[in-house]
């Protein structure tokens, strides 16, 4: 489960351990590492006026029952599937559309020439919008191929998924997005 | 737009779109987007998709560790709490139905040895004195007491264990005392009411 170290950090394995040993120290460095990709998910699901919030929650759950967390997969991979679940749950409980996000709030990357940077945004838009179009499974899939890099297999874990179905979801994603692109 | 049936390469795309495709995996995808336009669309869409989603949000990573330590201390405290309360529950956390079961077992076994004492002491010979005889197994009115032996040879299971006190609790051999313990741990789930079945044993109406 340990991510790969970079300048002799700590593995997750190891900063687990720590933590498990009391070391409260452990639980901020994995907080540090990993809530970036947590809320670029959360975000990507369509939670953005509570997203800190919903990311919060994805590690609050997670130290809660990390006693029972068996490494079978990756600690991130487990973070997307707590931030999955928390994000379906509000999305349930809210009956309003995942997406409906404000374009203006979108953190699109933008070059410093204005035109690129208008284009940018628009560009992001349709492709917010046009993951506005996809199910829920297609666009944590989506999000977790393209974003994350994630492999099919750790997808269909996170999505409670076979490997196979993931990958059917993700071309079916594809090609939703592209058409809608094309229009 | 149609889509190329090589999934293989298909499926390195968003992979060269994060910048994270190297070696022969890489070569061999920039050979085939030579030769086939469909995934050279298809890797135009993923870009613009990694370049729409890929900016992180920002959160406040220090703010969000504070509350997990917050949440985790409080987990530990109430996790130590439960297990001194389950450490003491033999008596302490008691519901008060299992309470009055310990108490009114402990007195019925006194109250049989001193009995007993004073059988003992008066006359040894005396036969006119029944045993006292306190049954423990059932919440229904208690039947009238009938002359039993001293006390059961064999353990029964839990369900029908009967103290049967000529003596005291320390006469009983290992396995009723077991009988009787797995009894009294019983009660705790079992009874919900008082247990009036052995005031007419500590009244004397027996």
């Amino acid at each position: 489960m340990s991510q790969p170290t970079r300048d002799g950090e700590p593995s997750d394995a190891a900063l687990i351990a720590r933590w498990r040993g009391g070391d409260e120290r452990a639980a901020t460095m994995l907080v540090e590492r990993h809530a970036p990709a947590v809320s670029r998910f959360v975000a990507s699901m369509g939670e953005r006026g509570e997203l800190e919030e919903v990311v919060q929650d994805t590690f609050v759950r997670a130290f809660g029952s990390l006693d029972r967390f068996r490494e079978a997969s990756s600690l991130r991979t487990w973070l997307f599937s707590i931030a999955r679940n928390l994000c379906r749950d509000r999305a349930r409980s809210n009956r309003r559309s995942p997406m409906a996000v404000p374009i203006e709030e979108t953190h699109a990357m933008t070059g410093d020439d204005p035109l690129s940077a208008a284009v940018a945004t628009e560009t992001a838009a349709r492709v917010r919008a046009a993951m506005d179009e996809l199910t829920e499974t297609q666009r944590a899939v989506f999000t977790l191929r393209v974003t994350e890099g994630l492999s099919y297999r750790e997808i269909a874990h996170v999505v409670e998924t076979t490997e196979g179905a993931a990958r059917v979801h993700y071309h079916n994603a594809v090609r939703m997005v592209k058409e809608y692109l094309d229009e | 737009m149609s889509d190329c049936t090589n999934l293989e390469m298909r499926d390195l795309l968003p992979d060269l779109a994060r910048g994270a495709l190297t070696g022969p995996s890489r070569m061999a995808l920039d050979a085939h987007l030579a030769t086939c336009a469909d995934c050279r669309a298809e890797l135009e869409v993923v870009r613009k998709a990694h370049a729409a989603l890929s900016a992180t949000p920002s959160v406040d990573a220090s703010r969000i560790a504070a509350t997990v330590a917050r949440s985790t201390a409080l987990r530990r405290e109430a996790t130590a709490s439960v297990a001194q309360a389950r450490r003491r529950r033999s008596w302490g956390t008691a519901t008060p139905a299992r309470r009055a079961w310990l108490a009114a077992a402990s007195v019925a076994a006194i109250a049989a040895g001193v009995l007993l004492a004073s059988n003992l002491e008066r006359d040894a010979s005396s036969p006119d004195i029944a045993p006292v005889v306190a049954r423990v197994d059932e919440p229904e009115a208690p039947t009238p007491a009938t002359p039993e032996p001293i006390r059961a040879a064999t353990p029964r299971p839990a369900s029908e264990v009967e103290l049967v006190m000529g003596g005291g609790v320390s006469d009983l051999a290992d396995a009723d005392l077991e009988s009787l313990l797995r009894a009294l741990d019983d009660v705790d789930t079992n009874l919900d009411v008082e247990p009036a079945v052995l005031l007419p044993v500590l009244e004397g109406d027996v």
